[in-house]
């Protein structure tokens, strides 16, 4: 039967070297909004919301390129988005193919070797999701 | 029509299953009660106040007491039965938002549209949208009490429906209303033609 992203807890390893100090948690998750893996302090709960809100997140930020940049040349892809709290960060970012990456940070999280890192994990991350059979992306659009 | 279904839903094997679902309708539909009611875990909502000039207030009929609309999106979660654990994406009403819809629909396998009986043409558009994707859905008329549901068959003839599209009543604050209303949609979703098509693919 035909079924959305299921969850794949032996990722989370990979995911695990976000932990830096000062991040909170973060969640890998699929173009459809469903949750791969997480970590950190977050339940399970809760890592489901982030995601759905992560992937409506990156659907408006998607939908801003349109006013990014010339419109007579091609409209630029989509690499990240960063939001900025009283209280920290949420960075979401690209994972490969179809699958995104966010993490929750307080404001002390020390940004250079941060995004470093989370660019790092991405990279693993992507390599490993691209072998897999896409999950949930059946694409109908 | 004939009964509306309650109880599990049937599946053929053992495994936990995710289905994401899409709850859509136009504005002020009852689109997130009706998540906020089924969700098991606190559901997350995009509510904004609504200002007079954007909104249609005047559309309404009757609905005084909201003040918020819908800007990106409702979610929510639901374990059907110990196999379905349904994860429900609600859209935005309004026409201007609708931009929001490409990327929440991605993955979905079915939706939900909500009507009201007092404005019924107002879910047209969004049906059409879903045949166009070839998304497999069911119509839940959602009960604002203000005027009288007529029959079933006069329901599907105003909506066309094929028989085979499932069309409950429900009321979005009610829980096992809402329930029932999913349950219908997920048979339907996991019957359709298309499904087994992707099954065997
Ligand atoms: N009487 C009655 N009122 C309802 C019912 N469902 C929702 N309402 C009320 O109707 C109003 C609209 O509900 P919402 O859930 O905000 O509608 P929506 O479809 O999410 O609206 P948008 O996101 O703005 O498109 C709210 O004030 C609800 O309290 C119902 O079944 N019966
Ligand atoms: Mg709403």
């Amino acid at each position: 039967m035909s079924t959305n992203t299921v969850r794949r807890p032996e990722l989370r390893w990979m995911l695990d070297d976000v932990l830096l100090p000062e991040v909170r948690s973060a969640v890998v998750l699929a173009r459809d909004g469903l949750v791969i893996t997480a970590t950190g302090e977050i339940s399970e709960a809760d890592a489901d919301r982030f995601a759905a809100c992560l992937a409506s997140l990156r659907g408006s930020s998607a939908a801003a390129t349109e006013f990014c940049g010339d419109s007579s040349e091609a409209q630029p892809a989509w690499n990240q988005t960063l939001i900025e709290f009283d209280t920290g960060y949420i960075f979401l970012i690209a994972a490969g193919p179809h699958a995104y990456m966010g993490v929750s940070t307080t404001k002390r999280v020390d940004m250079g070797p941060a995004t470093q890192r989370f660019h790092a994990v991405v990279q693993k991350l992507g390599t490993e999701l691209g072998t897999l059979p896409r999950s949930g992306d059946s694409d109908r659009s | 029509m004939g009964s509306e279904p309650s109880g599990e839903v049937y599946l053929p094997d053992t495994v936990r299953t995710a289905v994401k679902v899409l709850v859509v309708g136009p504005f002020a539909v009852g689109k997130s009660t009706f998540v906020n009611t089924l969700s098991e875990i606190e559901p997350l909502h995009t509510e904004e106040t609504m200002t007079r000039d954007g909104a249609v207030v005047d559309d309404l009929h009757g609905i005084t007491d909201k003040t918020t609309t819908t800007v990106a999106l409702d979610f929510g979660r639901r374990t059907l039965s110990d196999r379905v654990v349904l994860y429900m994406f609600g859209t935005p009403g309004q026409q201007r938002f609708l931009s929001m819809w490409e990327d929440l629909a991605h993955g979905a396998l079915g939706a939900l549209v909500l009507a009201d009986v007092a404005r019924l043409e107002d879910s047209f558009d969004v049906i059409s949208v879903l045949e166009d994707r070839g998304l497999p859905y069911g119509v839940a008329i959602n009960d604002f009490n203000t005027v009288e549901i007529p029959p079933h068959e006069e329901l599907r003839e105003a909506f066309d429906l094929l028989p085979e599209i499932p069309l409950v009543t429900c009321d979005a604050r009610d829980r096992s209303a809402t329930a029932r209303a999913m349950v219908s949609l997920v048979e339907h979703v996991l019957a359709s033609p298309l499904q087994h098509a992707r099954e065997s693919a």
